[in-house]
């Protein structure tokens, strides 16, 4: 995740060397992390075993 | 952990310590309805707190109605233990050995029951070892040296250490590494199913079941409804 996550940013300010509003760089750095997590999630054999609340 | 055996299958505890990451693991677990551990090291704990952490895992839980825990990774010492517990956190890794390798067995003992005992007031699933893990959580550019070898479970030896403490989970060695290097480090998941053939730990309690939303531990910040635990 930290991989992914450092990765995204390297890239990000790579590619807006003028842009200082980190919010509008956050985007594709959330997208890398998810992809990564849900990698593993994908390996662990626990996609759709989430307990549905009662509620 | 019986919904984990029954339906064979993992829960993965992803670190996280910062924003994004919470959103990133958040969005996973609701796009493949997959429960989900978030758990802080000691490094993150000191950046984020223990109550922000806590209150980002319920906001996210509710938000996107997944179904997360969270976790105390590596818990340096008893007090960080404690008030990780006193924060909510559903499990603590205790992590002794890792944090002083010249303690003595006895001493991990010790402290660790001191922990578990602790973890009665709110029902936390406790987690710990005998052994440290080797390996830092960095890119690792060499391979993997004779020195990173990590030290792989005994299993008699775990097996008395889980009954002298009384632990929920054990934290397995088979030849994991914190880490990444340029080849994967070789893992024994045979010696672990040995490992967990020999039922090391029996949680007291239902963990799994809880229902997360109605049943769960209290995660209100200073516990104010201890009582309703259902555990």
């Amino acid at each position: 995740l930290r991989i992914a996550h450092r990765t995204a940013l390297e890239g990000e300010l790579r590619d807006h060397p003028d842009e200082y509003a980190m919010v509008k760089l956050v985007g594709p750095l959330i997208d890398a992390v998810r992809d990564t997590v849900e990698q593993k999630i994908q390996a662990f054999g626990s996609a759709r075993l989430a307990a549905i609340p009662s509620a | 952990m019986g919904r984990t055996r029954t339906h064979r299958f993992a829960v993965g505890a992803f670190n996280a310590g910062d924003i994004e990451t919470f959103r990133a693991i958040a969005e996973a677990s609701d796009a493949l309805s997959a429960p989900v551990l978030i758990e802080a090291s000691a490094s993150e704990v000191s950046f984020m707190g223990l109550r922000l952490l806590r209150s980002l895992v319920d906001t996210y839980a509710d938000e996107f109605d997944i179904e997360v825990y969270l976790n105390l990774d590596h818990a340096p010492s008893i007090e960080a233990a404690k008030a990780g517990i006193d924060a909510g956190f559903e499990l603590i890794h205790i992590d002794l050995s890792g944090s002083d390798h010249s303690l003595s067995t006895d001493d991990i003992i010790r402290g660790t029951k001191e922990v578990v005992q602790y973890a009665t007031s709110t029902g936390a699933l406790v987690e710990s070892e005998d052994h440290w893990f080797s390996g830092s959580s960095t890119l690792h550019p060499e391979a993997i040296s004779t020195h990173s070898q990590p030290a792989k479970t005994d299993p008699e030896q775990a097996s008395r250490f889980v009954k002298a403490t009384g632990i929920d989970t054990f934290a397995v060695a088979i030849g994991n590494l914190h880490g990444a290097y340029p080849t994967p480090p070789r893992t024994g998941f045979r010696a672990s199913e040995s490992l967990a053939g020999g039922a090391l730990c029996q949680p007291q309690s239902p963990w799994w079941q809880w229902d997360h939303r109605d049943s769960g531990p209290d995660r209100s910040v200073g516990g104010h409804q201890q009582d309703q635990y259902q555990l």
